[in-house]
């Protein structure tokens, strides 16, 4: 009986023994494989996400900014340019985690700086995470000698700063940078590709505190710099025409203004400026306020042009021989179309009328009476042919085309044939209104205006010739305006006049539409013109924005003499007929 | 048995010999090889010394070119602001007591304009042919000599 049991236990052992080896063999195995597959899932599937994380926690990048081209005026003289500086900064954490090296780094980087121990920590202790800035611009020396430093826990990167030597000149057609150095407006976003060149990389070994190791693994991508800019801008036209715009605005106590000033030879545009603008000097980008101020108005804003198209008008009257200088038409100070009545700018009633007259006295009587013998037709057609209705082509971001309503058009009435005709009911941009009127002063041919004369890169030089869109009318009918717009300005009494030189012109005052009519209040004053008569040199713009006084004659004619009497003999046109002395009125 | 004896002396001699002479050779050997391993172990040293010798003359001649870029635009930009036409403005006033024309008066002179060619009095009297040097005397004795 005991021997039976004994071998039942003996039995029960012998089948337990095996059960439990497998368990523990099993559980070895299982935990074999787990740790084999953990492995080979730590090792093999996730090898590239590891291998980024370690060469990422090992590996520091910089980026090689790449030398920022200029942007010089015509003679070559910089109006931007950039210089090396470092952006020295603070990884936050680094300095929280260790507060006495924070305290010791703080007490050799300040010094550098220029500013409080106290003051740099308590700043870069503002927020937990990140980096604190503490300068983007710090001079190249002061830069370099922190970088040479190695204070634990501080970046120096290389960075740029833009430099603009002629100070505030031409803000807003050269524009501003972003803080990663990309052109945000004017001319630097414009051309950002060719300014900015391509940034480089530098891949080097890092140490705990992120700093470079001396000696070891570095890899650089160099950098290509930018291509430098050569406007078709004068520094001296353009400084002129910035104090006369200034001048005009501070004496009219104007809401705003534009001068542009075209070689009409060429379409190259010598001064562009505009008011209100921003200061390149005090820039502030985190202002909202300010942004309305970075477009560059002669060329995204329209406006009523008024008078100024009169020469349009009567060009096509010209060209088409319509009228001549000395077609007479009966002014009787009215001209009625179905319900409309148009009346003269003054009110007057002139009876026989030259052609030439209807342009020195600017009367809206006799630009009807050319539109009118003109036909529809014809009228819009050279309106068109003059550019109106489209863009210019100006090789500058958001230009306006302005509007232009054909007979096609739903909302076209036969009295908008009349009020086109002296520049009313349609819209423009000033450099369209310029760069009409340079063709007349070219002969006749419409030129395609541009700012930017070359683009000098290591490649080469890419020079940007003149470009003649069309011929809008004959050289006679050109040079039979240009000598009627000059008895606007010599043929009478006109603050337009330019001493010593022959000039042609025409001034322009028109409303300011608002919803359900013209704004009774206010006006747009403008004078545009070029000289001298014969060989004209240069085209001049003025248009006025709300000025204390209406008309343009009175507000914008005179700054057109004055600039004229600056730019022609600095341009080099001789002074024609008598010859003038000026005497400068000293007090000695 | 002496002979055997004697004969497997001699053996063990031989035997010795032509051990010893092998394995010396292969100590030879063996030393040579050492140094050749220690020598072959040596070069990655030298030449990563002499890499990183390269990198830092490299470095430094980078960093110094890098200064003297930044010296060249800090010192283009100086002179661009100094010849700015704000700052020759700025001269002429200050330096110079210059002031701006507060008004121009234009006096009309009857008469033509004047010419574009220079008047001869205006010339300078030092024209180019009246400074070109003449004829050394003893040239003008030479020509009056027969040519040959």
């Amino acid at each position: 009986m005991a021997r039976r049991q004994s071998r039942s236990i003996q039995s029960r052992v012998s089948v337990r023994r095996p059960d439990r080896t497998a368990i523990v063999a099993l559980t070895f195995a299982f935990c074999a494989i787990a740790l084999t597959g953990r492995l080979a899932y730590l090792q093999i599937y996730r090898y590239e996400d590891f291998k980024t994380a370690a060469l990422d926690r090992h590996l520091g990048s910089e980026r090689v900014l790449a030398p920022r081209g200029t942007i010089l005026d015509r003679n070559g003289y910089p109006l931007a340019t950039s210089i090396d500086t470092f952006e020295i900064s603070v990884d936050r954490k680094v300095w929280r985690d260790d507060p006495a090296l924070a305290s010791e780094s703080a007490g050799r980087l300040a010094p550098v700086l220029g500013i409080k121990a106290a003051d740099l920590l308590a700043d870069a202790n503002l927020e937990q995470s990140g980096d604190y800035v503490v300068g983007a611009n710090i001079a190249y020396d002061s830069g370099l000698q922190i970088a040479q430093m190695g204070i634990p826990g501080v970046k120096a990167e290389r960075n740029a700063k833009r430099i603009y030597p002629e100070g505030d000149l031409a803000s807003n057609l050269l524009g501003f940078l972003g803080r990663d150095q990309e052109g945000l407006s004017g001319i630097e976003a414009d051309y950002d590709h060719q300014l900015g060149g391509v940034a480089g990389e530098s891949v080097f070994e890092r140490d705990v505190y992120g700093r470079q190791i001396a000696y070891a693994r570095r890899q650089i991508t160099p950098s290509a710099p930018g291509d430098d800019v050569r406007l078709t801008i004068d520094r001296y036209i353009q400084r002129a025409v910035e104090l006369e715009l200034d001048r005009v605005i501070k004496e009219q106590n104007a809401k705003g203004g534009t001068i542009i000033v075209e070689d009409p030879r060429t379409g190259e545009i010598l001064a562009m400026a505009s008011r209100p603008t921003f200061n390149l000097s005090n820039l502030d980008l985190s202002n909202p306020a300010q942004a309305s101020l970075y477009r560059n108005r002669a060329v995204t804003d329209t406006y009523e042009p008024g008078s100024v198209i009169k020469v349009v008008t009567m060009s096509a009257g010209i060209d088409t021989g319509v009228v001549t200088p000395d077609t007479t038409y009966n002014d009787t100070g009215v001209v009625a179309i179905g319900d409309w009545e148009i009346h003269n700018w003054d009110n007057s009633a002139n009876g026989e009328t030259t052609m030439t007259q209807v342009l020195q006295y600017s009367l809206n009587t006799g630009s009807a009476f050319v539109s009118q013998a003109l036909g529809s037709q014809a009228f819009y057609e050279y309106l068109q042919r003059f550019g109106f209705g489209a863009v210019t082509g100006l090789d500058m971001q958001g230009e306006a085309s302005g509007s232009v309503r054909t007979p096609g058009f739903d909302t076209w009435s036969p009295v908008d044939l009349v009020t086109n005709s002296f520049g009313q009911g349609l819209s423009a941009t000033p450099i369209q209104v310029i760069n009409a009127v340079s063709a007349i002063a070219n002969g006749g041919f419409l030129m395609k205006p541009h700012i930017v004369k070359e683009v000098i890169g290591t490649a080469g030089r890419k020079v940007i010739e003149p470009e003649t869109v069309r011929r809008v009318i004959s050289s006679a009918s050109a040079l039979t305006v240009a000598r009627m717009m000059n008895a606007v300005i010599d043929g009478q009494y006109s603050p337009a006049q330019v001493p010593g030189y022959h000039t042609s012109g025409k001034s322009g005052t028109a409303g300011i539409p608002v919803p359900n009519g013209y704004n009774t209040t206010s006006s747009i004053a403008s004078f545009v013109g070029f000289g001298p008569t014969e060989s004209p040199v240069a085209t001049i713009l003025v248009k006025i924005d709300e000025p204390r006084e209406e008309y343009g004659m009175k507000v914008a004619a005179p700054a057109f003499s004055r600039l004229m009497s600056i730019i022609l003999p600095y341009l080099g046109a001789r002074p024609e007929g008598s010859a003038l002395v000026d005497v400068s009125d000293t007090n000695d | 048995m002496a002979v055997l004896d004697r004969g497997r002396i001699h053996t063990g001699e031989t035997a010795a010999r032509a051990v010893s002479e092998p394995s010396r050779l292969s100590i030879r050997f063996l030393v040579a090889a050492l140094i050749l391993v220690g020598l072959a172990a040596l070069l990655p040293v030298l030449v990563t010394s002499t890499a990183t010798e390269r990198g830092a003359a490299l470095r430094s001649l980078e960093q110094q070119r890098a200064e003297l870029r930044a010296s060249v635009e800090g010192l283009e930009a100086e002179i661009a602001v100094l010849t700015s036409t704000d700052h020759i403005a700025r001269d002429a006033k200050l330096r110079l007591g210059m002031v701006e024309p507060d008004r121009i008066l234009y006096v009309t002179v009857e008469g033509a304009a004047p010419s574009t060619t220079i008047p001869e009095r205006l010339l300078s009297s030092t024209s180019d042919s009246d400074t070109e040097p003449s004829d050394p005397w003893w040239r003008r004795l030479v020509d009056l000599l027969p040519r040959p």
